[in-house]
């Protein structure tokens, strides 16, 4: 299997705007850095699911695999081209063969377009079919995500939750693309229809042969969905690699509490006791060394200070994390 | 069992809308005793948000109405006091937190007035006293600092401090009881876990009785002691925590439990409930979750099922649940 997508030592970062003192004092302009060397591979038929606190930069760096957004530093390559450089023509031609699904499935719409008329617009800009084929292509696109037909004149605001998102899913799939980024894409909806959702996605990828990227808060979720899981903390993959692996056998310190803190659906469940302290601090000001010391139950006096590690490989897991130091090769 | 702090008979809450009167609570009761979490569980638009509110008669509308039951705190009902008695009742009996404490609290307002805002209401203690009392409380809810941070507005708190703040808030005067409506819906998993353990907490330590308003099974089974199963404004099931994840007795909170990713096999389809939710304005007739329901008979559509005891505090509200069960279908397996 081919790589779809690479990307190389991502950086993204935002400067924030000034206030009047600072640019009276001449302060220099604060950064965020959002996405902090990235590297990952995505191969053809892969789900991959980024996961992490809020703040964290998966949505910002979905965004970026995209070319949605300017990056700072580092290469995203997508089938072997460079996403970022890209003319008008081009980057429609991206759009072609990687989407979006979007969290909030109200926002995403417009909400005074009929449903029909927001997935005609797709084929109509990419110049998928012939005019006149549209309708039976739209009929066809809805069906596939179980939208009955005669919701094709109801606007946004006429439709559930769970509607709304068939409709973003549809959007995303009209031009059949290779590589499908969902962010966020099943949260805001209740139990029993975020199961439909997911078997929906499920079917597709069976079908389709649909590379995906998920980005979820809900690890249950990511467990149902995906291969491949990378972690994410502070800007920075701390645990990457298969998802079987990383559920049952956590190495880094945060994958093992974040893994700790979902809510076990026993009869006996308890709260479990080992619980991570405090919050992930602001990526305005990270922590030196390994950004996740200051919260760690097994921070050393090597992770406050000095570059944060490289990436340790054990067989099916990378990770970033002094404690396996020894198992460097 | 310990004393019975609050109890809901027969709730009715109605919506006045252009095109009639639409009920969004149809006959809902259960009880809370002194200690227990109590979860409050259904998909949006269920009506578990809105009975909470309406324990403490907040109903968001004006165009909404408690048209019938009886809410008896400590044997009184509540449903028949006037204004001024319903203050008392909600700070000082009855304390409520929110899902999203960024829009229940003043940002205006440092984090210490707004705590020992109520303290002076219902207490009358001095300003200095009060907040002393709110240091107090910002320490137990284990906010770093307390003293320090009376003085900071809700804007300089992360998420989850801002909902330990509306905890310290709602607990100010020392109530019995607290709503908590989805207090951890807006928080990371991690953040999430601290909380729930801090409510628990504040259980053992104050004897406090909870009403958990949550969507998410796995809340409860880490942190309820009994389940109220809510669904299109109706009580379907009503158990004991464990007897409810172990063998429910209706085929709706088997479906909800079922449809929770984590369990099973990984990229095998879920089982699902099909459709969704009816809306208010166009409900089935009998049981109103029949339409989806795989298991539904002609007898189910034809009248509402009353909410059957089939054990000790374990009650559900389908007809055919005896028959599911000998099938092995509902019940223990």
């Amino acid at each position: 299997m081919s790589a779809l997508l690479e990307i190389e030592n991502l950086h993204v970062q935002f400067r924030l705007p000034q206030g009047l003192t600072e640019l009276v004092t001449r302060k220099p302009r604060r950064i965020v850095k959002a996405v902090n060397d990235v590297s990952l591979t995505l191969k053809q038929g892969e789900t991959l699911g980024l996961v992490g606190e809020s703040g964290c930069g998966k949505t910002t760096l979905s965004r970026a695999m995209l070319g949605l957004i300017e990056i700072a530093a580092g290469r995203v390559r997508f089938d072997g081209d460079d996403v970022f450089n890209r003319r008008r023509t081009e980057q429609l031609a991206l759009r072609r063969r990687a989407q979006m699904v979007f969290q909030d499935p109200y926002a995403s719409l417009n909400p005074k377009l009929t449903v029909g008329q927001t997935l005609a617009e797709v084929f109509k800009v990419h110049r998928l079919c012939p005019l006149h084929q549209v309708p039976t292509r739209v009929a066809e696109l809805m069906e596939r995500v179980g939208l009955s037909p005669e919701l094709e004149d109801r606007r946004p605001g006429e439709l559930s939750g769970g509607q709304c998102q068939r409709v973003g899913i549809a959007r995303a799939l009209a031009v059949n693309p290779e590589l499908l980024v969902a962010d966020e894409s099943v949260s805001a909806l209740d139990v029993s229809i975020q199961a439909q959702i997911l078997n929906l996605f499920l079917k597709l990828q069976q079908e389709m042969g649909l590379t995906m990227v998920f980005i979820a808060h809900d690890l249950g979720v990511v467990w149902h969905l995906c291969q491949t899981i990378a972690v994410m903390y502070l800007g920075r993959i701390v645990e990457i690699g298969d998802a079987e692996a990383i559920f049952r056998t956590p190495k880094h310190p945060y994958t093992q509490a974040l893994i700790g803190a979902i809510p076990q659906m026993q009869a006996d469940a308890a709260l479990n006791a080992n619980l991570l302290a405090g919050e992930p601090p602001s990526p305005l000001y990270l922590p030196s060394g390994c950004a996740f010391h200051p919260r760690c139950p097994h921070a050393m006096e090597v992770c406050r200070s000095g570059a944060p590690p490289v990436s340790h490989n054990t067989r099916l897991v990378k990770v970033s994390c002094h404690l396996y130091d020894k198992e460097k090769r | 069992m310990t004393a019975k702090v609050l109890e809901v008979e027969d709730l009715v809450v109605t919506i006045h809308t252009a095109s009639g009167v639409l009920t969004a609570i149809d006959g809902v009761s259960f009880e809370l005793h002194e200690g227990e979490v109590l979860g409050l569980v259904g998909e949006s638009g269920s009506g578990k948000t809105l009975t909470g509110r309406a324990i403490l008669r907040l109903l968001p509308s004006r165009r909404m109405a408690i048209q019938r039951g009886a809410i008896r705190l400590n044997g009184e009902d509540i449903t028949k006091f006037d204004e001024t008695r319903m203050r008392r009742v909600r700070g000082r009996s009855v304390g409520m937190i929110f899902q999203n404490p960024t829009s229940h609290l003043d940002p205006v307002m440092t984090v210490g007035s707004q705590i020992a805002e109520s303290i002076r209401f219902y207490e009358g203690l001095p300003r200095k006293e009060s907040l002393v009392r709110a240091a107090e409380l910002l320490r137990q809810v284990d906010i770093p600092d307390p003293a320090v941070r009376l003085s900071s507005f809700p804007h300089e708190f992360s998420g989850g401090m801002r909902q330990r703040v509306m905890i310290a808030a709602a607990l100010a005067c020392r109530p019995k009881i607290l709503i908590a409506d989805e207090p951890t819906t807006a928080l990371d998993v991690t953040v999430q876990a601290q909380i729930l353990r801090l409510l628990l907490g504040l259980r053992e330590r104050r004897g406090l009785s909870i009403i958990l308003v949550t969507h998410d099974l796995g809340v409860v089974a880490q942190t309820c002691d009994t389940v109220a199963v809510m669904y299109a404004g109706r009580l379907l099931e009503r158990a004991p925590k464990r007897n409810l994840l172990r063998g429910t007795l209706h085929p709706y909170t088997m479906g909800l439990i079922a449809s929770q990713p984590g369990k099973g096999k990984p990229r095998e389809e879920l089982p699902s409930i099909f459709g969704q939710q009816p809306s208010l304005s166009d409900l089935p007739e009998g049981c109103r979750f029949h339409p989806r329901c795989d298991y539904s008979e002609a007898q189910c559509r034809a009248a509402v099922p009353p909410l059957e005891e089939v054990d000790v505090n374990h009650q559900t509200a389908c007809r055919r649940w005896r028959e599911l069960a000998k099938q092995k279908i509902l019940g223990a397996a």
